[in-house]
């Protein structure tokens, strides 16, 4: 592919995912995407089938993404820990042969943490739309779901998968991974959304939020808001 | 206009309009189609709403009206009976109960009162879809779903703040437990409510278990929250320092 024509199907997939979080899948217009990306209508169809086809486009390739985030980590630090017996998981609660471990195990979780949500934070238009596509009544954009939930059937997560891979012994019951999904995922979504218009009404500056919410997020992971030393990752 | 057939045509156009703001999106639903499914001529639906903003105004303040209501019932049978009779103390960072029973019973009238409060929201689930679809527009600044966030606000503008704090003037919390409250227990039941016909879809689970594993969770969650007596109203007060027993 010539640059100017990947530069152009970059500009088309740009100039929809800004429709997108604007005005919505529906409100947004082919003809609008061609104007704002400054190409043809005929181009847009030349690589995509139609409307439909970018959405899924951008939702797959932003999954990609996250899920790249989740396996690097996986791979470059939890394995690490696994294999040199200093981390041990049994179902969804990591076991640490040494307080050093623990401590070693929390610098790393926290860094993935901040990885994670700045990287959601600069894709925030991905997620209104993410958000918005998962709302709409009858759709079968369930993409929101299907990637993060883990059901008993054997269906898993691309980061569960990496896991078990490594520790046969992960497994999450339903309980966790409902948990996860609505006390942790959305929120985390929500913040990410929300964040702007939650400063608006609390006064909060960015760095307060980001790092009221990292701390929420780490109590949750490590127990401490959980109690009873229910660890979960 | 106020007698019963009149009523009937209002609830019927408040029922419809909050159905297709749900369901098509505010924008997506036109008057036509509301005069049409309610069964009303367009004029009458004029004659109560003088615009389609003026609906979906009415339709959420009703709502956070009810809301509100039901955190003052709370507040009233509850909090304010148990700190003028002595068995509860408010102290800047928990509720200190004189018994091991009040504690209890605080515990189970909360309990109630969230499942209340559930039950009410299920029954609102195409309410608060219009509410989570509205807050995902860009540009629309302070939509309705920060009056949740009002409604945790320690200001006399809340009054269930300020109701609290009446019977108690050590009554406060940081904006930090705000925070927390809004995007972890808020928003997971708003979540939970708005794509709880998904997530039962996704994960094979019926109303029941959904309903069951949604309380056992929170349960588990407020867990941290008491310690002996006391009731901890600060994220990790409890548990941070290592406890002395």
């Amino acid at each position: 592919m010539e640059k100017s024509d990947s530069d152009a199907r970059e500009r088309i997939l740009c100039a929809a995912a800004d429709l997108f979080a604007e005005k919505g899948y529906e409100g947004a217009k082919m003809n609008e995407i061609a104007l704002s990306a400054s190409v043809t209508k005929g181009l847009i169809y030349h690589y995509f089938e139609g409307k439909q086809a970018i959405l899924d486009h951008l939702i797959r390739s932003f999954f990609d993404e996250v899920k790249i985030i989740g396996i690097r980590f996986i791979r470059e630090r939890i394995s690490q820990m696994i294999h040199e017996g200093t981390l041990d998981i049994q179902g969804n609660r990591p076991c640490f042969s040494s307080a050093e471990a623990e401590a070693s195990y929390r610098r790393e979780m926290h860094r993935y943490y901040v990885d994670l949500l700045d990287y959601l934070l600069y894709h925030k238009r991905m997620l209104r739309i993410l958000l918005s596509e998962a709302l709409r009544k009858g759709e079968q954009h369930d993409a929101l779901l299907r990637f993060f939930l883990i059901s008993e059937g054997g269906v898993k997560t691309p980061m569960h998968k990496e896991l078990s891979d490594l520790d046969p012994d992960v497994y999450y019951t339903d309980d966790i991974v409902f948990l996860k999904f609505f006390f942790s995922l959305l929120p985390m979504l929500n913040y990410i959304v929300f964040e702007e218009d939650y400063r608006t009404v609390s006064g909060l500056s960015f760095k307060e939020t980001r790092q009221m919410f990292v701390r929420a997020l780490e109590e949750f992971y490590f127990g401490d808001l959980v109690g009873q030393g229910v660890w979960i990752l | 206009m106020n007698d019963p057939q009149s009523v009937e045509a209002k609830e019927r156009i408040i029922s419809t309009a909050t159905e297709l703001f749900s369901k098509k999106g505010y924008d997506g639903a036109k008057m036509n189609e509301i005069a049409q499914a309610a069964a009303v001529n367009k004029a009458l639906i004029y004659y109560y709403f003088p615009t389609k903003q003026s609906i979906l105004d009415h339709i959420i303040d009703s709502f956070f009206n009810d809301v509100t209501g039901m955190g003052m019932d709370f507040i009233e049978v509850t909090i304010k009976k148990m700190i003028n009779s002595g068995r509860m103390d408010i102290l800047p960072d928990r509720m200190r109960f004189t018994t091991t029973e009040d504690m209890l019973a605080f515990k189970k009238s909360i309990f109630g009162y969230h499942q209340r409060i559930l039950r009410y929201m299920l029954q609102q689930r195409s309410m608060l879809r219009i509410i989570l679809a509205e807050a995902l527009r860009t540009g629309e600044q302070q939509g309705a779903l920060l009056r949740f966030f009002r409604l945790a606000e320690t200001s006399d503008k809340n009054p269930l703040f300020r109701e609290i704090r009446l019977a108690d003037s050590d009554f406060d919390y940081s904006g930090e437990v705000i925070f927390r409250k809004f995007f972890f227990s808020t928003m997971p039941m708003i979540n939970f409510i708005v794509f709880h016909e998904d997530y039962k879809k996704a994960s094979g689970m019926d109303d029941d278990e959904m309903l069951a594993c949604y309380l056992r969770t929170i349960e588990t969650l407020n867990a941290t929250y008491f310690d002996g007596n006391d009731i901890l109203m600060q994220p990790g007060v409890g548990t941070e320092a290592p406890r002395e027993h």
